[in-house]
């Protein structure tokens, strides 16, 4: 209770956004948040949220239910690219995509997405926010049937 | 024209002429083969100098380059000091965590003591029942109900807040020696452009998981505040995109980043001066008695000897 009217620590805030102490840093350098005494206020976890585009997509498990955990997950992660118009230009935080998934399925998730950037289905690019990720164009609707109806992409064979 | 046995005819004074010019041809034939010939010579002469004088330039520059990059020490010496030193500090540091994990620790226990005051109490339950039984059902909630009840909340929050106003979560301070240590960096640049930033930190890889469960410890603090200087760097270089790697080497904390090319001087100095100015600001650090400053050295002198590392492959 008492975290609630004292300034966060360094680790404090990672725990609060999800991400580890060192994305803080470097996103902390990039929007000009203040690192002088590491002592983070409402305001900084609230600027570092915005700037870096920070989303919990799994707090309450996956939207999209499949025999495998895993490529549920996956399927949800891609429906909430889809739904959230990240196509093409438009791109969200890569580690969005596994944000809040159990720590025993992060390993088979992160694989699955790298052979769908691969793959050529997503894309990545390094940017001040942190990578960001879209599905591509010429794979939305590859995309939007392996969401919706589990047809899995070439990209995922021998994957999920 | 008159030859020996009277005039010479026209058609002989002709053909003698021709004949005297087929002599001068060929003396300048004669001539012009000698003169090839000593210019072939010469070029020849030429190629050898300019063989000389390029085997000569590729041993001053690896010379030069032998006096920069060492400055005589032997590579694989200087990797095994180095790392002895750096593991050596990363044990002290380690220590000194440990020291202000549990001052700090006492510092929070003797805070909580404070809050044992029936009025703080009170105020504290009333926050407790708004968080975990009203605040859920709020959206159900009439809008004019809703505001009163998150406008008592604001006041009570308030109240709290001056209560608690003494309650310190800066860095603890803690007596003994200072600790030194050195934050260890290199720019890569084997063919003359940056390729990689290295730091390699006296602090325990572990570091990168541990967070989680010990919050902000000294070695935490080293860490960040070297990466700061690092993105900080890349700041001002206009790298804002950079994402540096991390991992365990020789037990110690390092880390890498990939740089874009160019001159290596503006990315020694930049970091030099980021590192140093951010370490010597920490308060975390003040506090913890630990005296942090940047230490360059050539990228080489962080890989392990070539022996060591056949060994090690066999």
């Amino acid at each position: 209770m008492l975290d609630s009217f004292r300034p966060k620590r360094l680790s404090g805030l990672a725990q609060a956004l999800h991400i580890d102490p060192f994305e803080v840093v470097r996103l902390s350098v990039a929007a000009g948040v203040s690192l002088d005494d590491h002592a983070f206020s409402a305001e900084d976890l609230t600027a570092l949220e915005a700037f870096a585009g920070v989303q919990t997509w799994f707090a309450r498990g996956p939207s999209i239910t499949d025999e495998s955990a895993a490529r549920g997950y996956v399927r949800s992660g891609i429906k909430a690219l889809l739904d959230g118009g990240f196509v093409g230009s438009s791109t969200t935080r890569l580690d969005n995509l596994w944000r809040g998934v159990p720590a025993e399925l992060r390993p088979q998730l992160e694989q699955a997405i790298g052979a769908l950037l691969q793959g050529g289905d997503l894309a990545s690019v390094a940017s001040p926010k942190g990578t960001q990720v879209s599905v591509t164009e010429s794979s939305s609707k590859a995309m939007s049937a392996f969401a919706n109806d589990g047809t899995l992409p070439a990209s995922l064979n021998g994957v999920l | 024209m008159e030859g020996q046995d009277g005039p010479m005819s026209v058609s002989g004074a002709l053909q003698e002429l021709k004949t005297q010019h087929a002599r001068e041809i060929e003396r300048q034939a004669e001539e012009l083969s000698e003169v090839d010939q000593e210019l072939g010579s010469i070029r020849e002469a030429i190629t050898n100098l300019e063989k000389q004088l390029e085997t000569l330039t590729k041993f001053r520059e690896d010379l030069h380059a032998k006096q920069q990059a060492g400055d005589g020490v032997d590579e694989g010496k200087a990797y095994t000091a180095i790392f002895g030193v750096l593991s050596g500090q990363a044990q002290n540091l380690a220590a000194r965590s440990a020291e202000v994990a549990k001052a700090t620790a006492e510092r929070n226990a003797s805070q909580a003591a404070t809050l044992e005051d029936p009025e703080t109490k009170k105020l504290i339950e009333e926050f407790n029942t708004f968080k975990t039984t009203i605040e859920p059902s709020l959206a159900n909630m009439p809008e004019s109900y809703r505001a009163a009840l998150m406008g008592a909340h604001t006041a009570l929050e308030g109240r709290l807040q001056e209560r608690l106003a003494h309650l310190d979560t800066g860095p603890v301070a803690v007596e003994g020696d200072a600790v030194s240590i050195d934050v260890v960096f290199a720019i890569d640049a084997p063919e003359g452009a940056a390729e990689i930033a290295m730091l390699i930190l006296p602090v325990r890889d572990q570091v990168t998981t541990d967070w989680l469960e010990k919050g902000d410890t000294v070695e935490l603090t080293v860490a960040a505040r070297a990466l700061e200087a690092l993105y900080r760097a890349c700041h001002d270089l206009n790298y804002g995109h950079a994402q540096a790697m991390f991992g365990g080497f020789q037990g110690l904390l390092a880390v890498e980043l990939e740089l874009p090319g160019g001159e290596a001087k503006p990315w020694v100095d930049a970091l030099q001066n980021h590192l140093a100015a951010v370490l010597s600001n920490s308060p975390e650090l003040k506090a913890a008695g630990v005296l942090a400053a940047p230490a360059l050295v050539q990228a080489d002198q962080l890989f392990p000897p070539e022996d060591d590392a056949e060994e090690t492959e066999a």
